[in-house]
Formats: C-alpha cells, structure tokens, sequence
C-alpha cells in the first residue's frame, strides 16, 4: 500500500521537463511540453483541413468542418447574443485545447489538464474573458451596474463569483481528470489486464470529452450572463 | 500535486494566446470566409432570381395587356362590320320598300286616272246620247251650248245621287 | 494517519449530494423531454449546466479527501 502510494504521488507530481537557464531559472513543467505538442498537432490539422477550401462543391472533409464551425458559431450565438462573432473562435480554440488536452492520455503522453497550473490558467482566462466582455460591452458603469443583478441584495454574492467562478471551473476540470487519472492507475494496479481498456473508454474518451463540453459551455453560459441582456 | 507553478500558468495563458492567433487565422478565420462566401453567392442567387422572376412578371403583363387590346380591337372590328353590314341592309329594305310603296301609289294612281278617263267619256257618250235622244224627242237640234250644259249639270246631279 | 484517512472518507461524503442531486436532475430532465420531446436541445443544455454544477460539489470533497491524504 505504501508502496502504491508512493508511485501515486511520483505520477501525480508535475515533472518538470527541462528549465530555462535565465533570471535564474525558469522551470518548464512537461504539461507546457505537453501543449506545445498538442498546439503543434492542432496547427498541422488545421493546416490540412484547411488546404484547399472552395466555395462551391466542397468536398467531404470541408462539409464536416464546416458543419463543426458552424455548430459551434451558433451554439456561441444563442449562449451570447449579438455579440458572439469575437468569441467563437476563443471557445473554439479552448474546446479542441481541452479536447485534445483530455484525450492525449490516450497515446500515452501526460494530459495536460492533469496539471492544476494549466487548468487554473484556463479558467484564469474564462474569468478576464466574462469580465473583461461584460466591462468592454457595458461601459465601466454598466459593467459594475451588472454586478447589482438581478437585486443589490446579491452584490457581494456576485463578487464572490468573481473568485468562485474560475475556482470551480479550474477545480472541476482538474478534479475530474485527476480523479479519472487516479482511478485508472488503481485499476491499473489491481487488475493489469482487459479491465483498465474498457474503464479507459468511459474515464478517458467520455468523461474528457464530457469536462470539454461542460468548460467551454460554462463560460460561454457566464459571458452571456454578462453581456447578453443589453440587446432586450 | 496541488501547487500552483506561475511559470506554467504564465507558460499555458501564452501558448492558449497564441494557438487562439493562429487558430483564429488558419481554421476560423478561413472556414468562416468560405461560409460567408457561400451565403453572399446564395443571397446573389436569390436575388437575381427574383429580379428575373419580376422581369418575367412584367413581361407577362405586358403581353397580357397586349393581347387584350388585341382582342377588344378585333371585337370592336367585328362589331363595327356587323353594324354596317345591319345598317346597310336595313337601308336597302327601307329603300326596297319605298320603291314597292312608290310602285304600288303608281299604279292606282293611274288605275283611278284611267277610271275617271273612262268615266267621263262614258257621261260625255251619255250626254250626246241624251242630247241625241232629246233632239230626237223635240224634233230639233240640241247642241247649242245653253243645251249641253243643261244637260251636263243633269247628269252631275244624276252622278251624284247615284 | 487513520484519523487522516476518515477525515478524507468524511470529505468524500459530498459525493453522496451530487449524486443525490444529480439523480434528481436527470429524472426531472426525462420526465420534461417525455412531456416536451422538441424541447429536448434547451433541457439537456440545462441538464448539463445543473449537473456539472452539481457535480462541483462532489469534486470537492474529493479534491478535499485528496489533500487530506496526501498533505495532510
């Protein structure tokens, strides 16, 4: 048992890949590594699927990216409004980092997600992208105006969400990868064979997939909160 | 396990900046255009087919008045043709008749000269028989003119009654 | 440590109002879709949002019982 959990924690640390010899070192964690390779994959990808787009008889491939594109532009229309057009391509990136991010264990490499420093920068992001869209399309005074929503009463309830917000989304996204990582190395643990193939399925493919869609819907669902009554 | 590193949120914010940049131009921002594309040629479409349908439209009308007139004109022909024709051949009854009327006036006309010619050869034929027959009776000649107007006057009497 | 190790199974009671909250969601959600059947995409858009609320709570605990374990 000790033994168990001394390899639990040697697998749950976030190694450090190498350190950049400046201003006295400045450690590169291997998720960062770890995204590098994802954001090289997601560029190459997009690179080829989108080589040769035309305008008239698309062929498969450009129907279902298309599809994609236009699923996510107006699932961002109906969460955001009127101004949805800046935000779609950040929900998407987000979505294909996470996406991807999730899904990596499954080539063997370290998800990046498993890193709290990466989810916390995710959702450090979803919190200057509800703010900053709520203070940019509302002015300062009807950015702070917002916080008064629905009643004054709930003023100090809404600033919490200012911290609250992030921390859940960065704690439910690291928690559940993290738990689904724990799982799987017990069960790795315990019964080597056949078994840990079929809960990678769910806890890998499924469950990644399912944090994916509830990050990126998540924020789209509090940017709209923010910005999305000015056109009623 | 749960330390926050700021290198790597440092490190994760840029690399999600830069895969938004690049992400936003290659895949987005390409994809987007070629919908954008589409639907501008769609609406294109669809617009110079309805500029074509209210051409159609406003051809159709067009001949559609067209023919119309067309057809009223040809009517309005007919008509007219019909009425000279019914105008012509009344006038030519009417004359048809006054002609027979004229005929007919004619002929009784002279019926009744000739009856009256004959009538008053037929008294002057009495007169002189008479004449003759009271010549005969007074044993002289009755033809002085006092006589034969005596006579004359007798016999428009005689007319007359009878 | 043992008093470490009941104090995470203490904390990882959060998973039982989860569940319990999301068992209830999702029944409410079934029964909304069997009414409404074209409402379908507007409830699991809301189903979705409850539950990964919900769910919240119980990756707390577990994050919880997680420190308890290993830095406590």
């Amino acid at each position: 048992m000790d033994g168990f959990k001394e390899a639990l924690v040697e697998e749950l640390g976030n190694r450090i890949a190498f350190t950049i010899p400046v201003l006295g070192g400045v450690p590169v964690a291997e998720s960062v590594v770890v995204t590098w390779i994802v954001m090289a994959a997601l560029i190459v990808c997009a690179l080829v699927l989108t080589r040769n787009l035309r305008v008239q008889n698309p062929g498969k491939g450009q129907i279902a990216l298309e599809g994609a594109v236009q699923f996510l532009n107006g699932f961002v229309k109906t969460n955001l409004g009127t101004h949805w057009r800046p935000f779609a391509p950040y929900l998407g990136t987000v979505a294909l980092y996470i996406g991807v991010s999730n899904l990596i264990g499954i080539v063997g490499l370290t998800p990046p997600t498993k890193d709290i420093s990466v989810t916390a920068a995710l959702a450090l992001m979803s919190m200057v992208l509800i703010y900053g869209a709520q203070f940019r399309y509302r002015g300062l005074l009807g950015g702070l105006r917002q916080f008064a929503e629905p009643m004054p009463l709930l003023i100090p309830i809404n600033l919490m969400e200012v911290a609250i917000r992030p921390l859940a989304l960065c704690m439910r996204l690291f928690g559940n990868i993290l738990g689904a990582f724990i799982i799987m190395e017990m069960i790795k643990l315990l019964v080597p064979v056949v078994l840990p193939a079929v809960f990678s399925l769910y806890f890998d493919l499924f469950d990644g997939l399912i944090q994916t869609v509830v990050f990126v819907f998540l924020t789209t669902l509090f940017t709209g909160e923010g910005i999305k009554e000015e056109e009623a | 396990m749960l330390e926050f590193e700021v290198s790597t949120i440092v490190f994760t914010v840029i690399n999600l900046l830069v895969l938004y940049v690049i992400l936003r131009k290659l895949l987005f921002g390409r994809v987007n255009a070629v919908l954008e594309q589409r639907a501008a040629l769609v609406r294109e479409e669809l617009e110079s087919a309805q500029i074509q349908h209210s051409q159609a439209e406003e051809l159709r009308s067009e001949y559609e008045a067209k023919l119309a007139d067309a057809r009223q004109e040809a009517s309005k022909l007919v008509a007219d043709a019909q009425n000279r024709a019914q105008r012509a051949y009344e006038a030519r009854l009417a004359q048809a008749e006054t002609d027979a009327k004229q005929v007919h006036s004619q002929a009784q006309a002279q019926i009744a000269e000739e009856r009256k010619a004959m009538l008053r050869g037929a008294r002057n034929e009495v007169a002189a028989l008479a004449l003759l027959a009271a010549g005969k009776v007074a044993g002289q000649a009755m033809d002085s003119a006092a006589e034969q107007a005596m006579v004359e006057s007798f016999l428009a009497e005689v007319g007359e009654r009878t | 440590m043992t008093l470490g190790i009941i104090a995470a199974g203490i904390a990882v009671f959060t998973g039982i109002g989860a569940g319990i909250g999301i068992g209830f969601a999702t029944g409410k959600a079934s029964e909304a879709i069997a009414r409404q059947p074209e409402a379908a995409g507007k409830i699991n858009s809301a189903l979705l949002m409850g539950c990964a609320l919900a769910e919240g709570t119980a990756i707390f605990g577990f994050i919880t019982a997680l420190l308890v374990i290993f830095m406590g």
